[in-house]
Parts: structure tokens; sequence; C-alpha cells
């Protein structure tokens, strides 16, 4: 009788099965590690941005200008730029009061000035064979904030003093009824 | 006696048979598995379940998800500057 000598094929689906299994866990996991280094670069994203929104300014206006465009610069940093602006990653970068996002009150949510931004991990929506589809883009989103607060400025600090001064003129005083009295709103910064 | 003239005396192929069959059994083993880990959604709960608690952490600091960790936000509590208390109980008044 003439025996089968060479078996080495034998094995040859299990190792094709555990090959892919192999490969498909390691996508999960490479897809979770980068996924968590990119938010790492986000955050730094968010606080510098929100930096850039806390300062002082003329305008509420001219404060939100100046967080905008530096999220633009740091997006378009050609270090943040590979990392992000490709088909894995999605930012959506949003500013001012979040109190309404967390359900508080104005005195509640008076820390709550800032930047969050909307991250969409689209990388972590794949699918592989035998372990199936990971979920929806959707499925996968965190919120990255950084609420540093929001510095007043000139106008609202002008507006302040303003209403101020007319309160002070308001007020039954001796100085009120002094001839040519004037209030006069002497601010450094506006504050 | 009756003779048995239907005895095989060429055994050739028979180890041909058997590994046929050892190949469908590996196959029938593998299509189950495959099937079983699809309909678990195992690539879904690898990712997904992580996610839920990640996603609270990313915002908030808290491993719980978002929903409940937004509610210990640091900046929600005066007397909160860490993550260490959310990971206790939400903060009830400061020192």
């Amino acid at each position: 009788m003439k025996l089968i000598k060479n078996q080495n094929g034998l094995l040859l689906f299990d190792f094709i099965f555990a090959l892919m299994l192999i490969m498909a866990l390691s996508t999960v996991l490479l897809a979770v590690s980068f996924t968590l280094s990119v938010t790492e670069a986000v955050q730094y994203i968010a606080f510098s941005t929100s930096r850039a929104y806390y300062g002082s300014h003329r305008t509420p206006q001219e404060q939100l200008a100046a967080a905008e465009a530096k999220f633009e610069v740091l997006r378009e940093r050609p270090s943040f730029r590979k990392l992000i602006n490709n088909d894995w990653f999605d930012l959506t970068p949003a500013y001012g009061n979040f109190a309404d996002d967390y359900g508080v009150g104005p005195e509640e949510g008076k820390n709550l000035n800032g930047v969050k931004i909307l991250m969409t991990a689209k990388v972590l929506s794949f699918s592989v064979p035998l372990l199936g589809k990971s979920g929806e883009e959707n499925d996968f989103q965190a919120n990255v904030t950084s609420y540093i607060g929001r510095e007043p400025t000139f106008s609202e600090c002008r507006q302040v003093q303003g209403s101020r001064g007319n309160a002070i003129q308001g007020l039954q005083g001796g100085f009120s009824s002094l001839p040519g009295f004037q209030y006069i709103n002497i601010g450094d910064n506006g504050c | 006696m009756v003779k048995n003239q239907f005895v095989a005396k060429n055994n050739r192929g028979q180890i041909t048979v058997e590994a046929v069959l050892i190949l469908v059994l590996f196959v029938a083993i593998g299509t189950v598995a495959a099937r079983t880990l699809n309909d678990m959604n195992a690539a879904a709960s690898l990712v997904q379940n992580p996610w839920r608690l990640l996603s609270g952490m990313i915002e908030s600091g808290v491993w719980r998800e978002q929903a409940a960790a937004a509610q210990l936000h640091p900046n929600l509590k005066v007397n909160r500057r860490l993550s260490l208390t959310g990971e206790l109980e939400p903060a009830s008044g400061g020192p």
C-alpha cells in the first residue's frame, strides 16, 4: 500500500482561519490605539483653541473669529493635517457657553465657556472578515472639550460701565446735582 | 462456506477519502465559527462597547457612558478640579 507521507498541507485551512482571525483582531487593536492617539492630539487642539477664545478682544465676535482662526491654523499644520484631514476622522468645533448641552442653568453653567470639538472616529467603522462590521460612523463620536472660560470684551465692559454710569447718575446724590456734572467712563482695556 | 468475492484487496485511496472527510470537517467547523462570530457582532462588541465608556472619559474624565459622564464634568462642580471624584460618586459639595 502506498501511504501519503507528505502531510504539509493538512493544517492549511486551520492556518488560514487563524491568520484571518489574528489579522482581524490586530486591525481592531490598531484602529482603537490610533484613535486614542489622535484623541490626544485633538485635546491639544481644543485646549489651544480655547486659549485663543479665552483672551479678551474688542467684541465677542472677534473672540470667536480668533478661536476659529486658531482652530484652522492648527488643523492645517502638517503634523495634524495628515492625522486629521483624511477620511479617518472628522472634527466639528463649536464655541461659546454649553450650559444647555449639560442641562444646567446659567449659574451652574458659568464654567462651561470654551470650545467643544465633536470628533467622529470614522476609522473605527470597519468590516473585517469573520468578526463582521464594527458599526456606523456616527456610533463613534466623542466630544473633546476645553472649558477654560472667556474674558469680557471691550464692548461688553463698555456696556456694563455705561449702565453703571447711568445708575450712578440716577442716584439722588449731591454729585448729580452739581452744574456741569458728566459721567466719564475711564476703563483700562474696557473694564 | 461462502466465498466472499467483494473483499477490497487494494487499499489505495483510503487515506485520500479520509483526508477529504477531515477537510470537510474543518470547513464545516470554520464556517460555523465564522457564522457564529458574525451573528454575535463580535467586531461591534469589541469596539462599540468600550467606545461608550471611552467617549465619557474623553469628554468628562469619567469611566461612564457619555450622558452619565457629562453630569460629572469637572466644570459643573466648582469644588471639583480633578476627575478622581467622578470615579467614586458625584461631588455633592465642597470641602
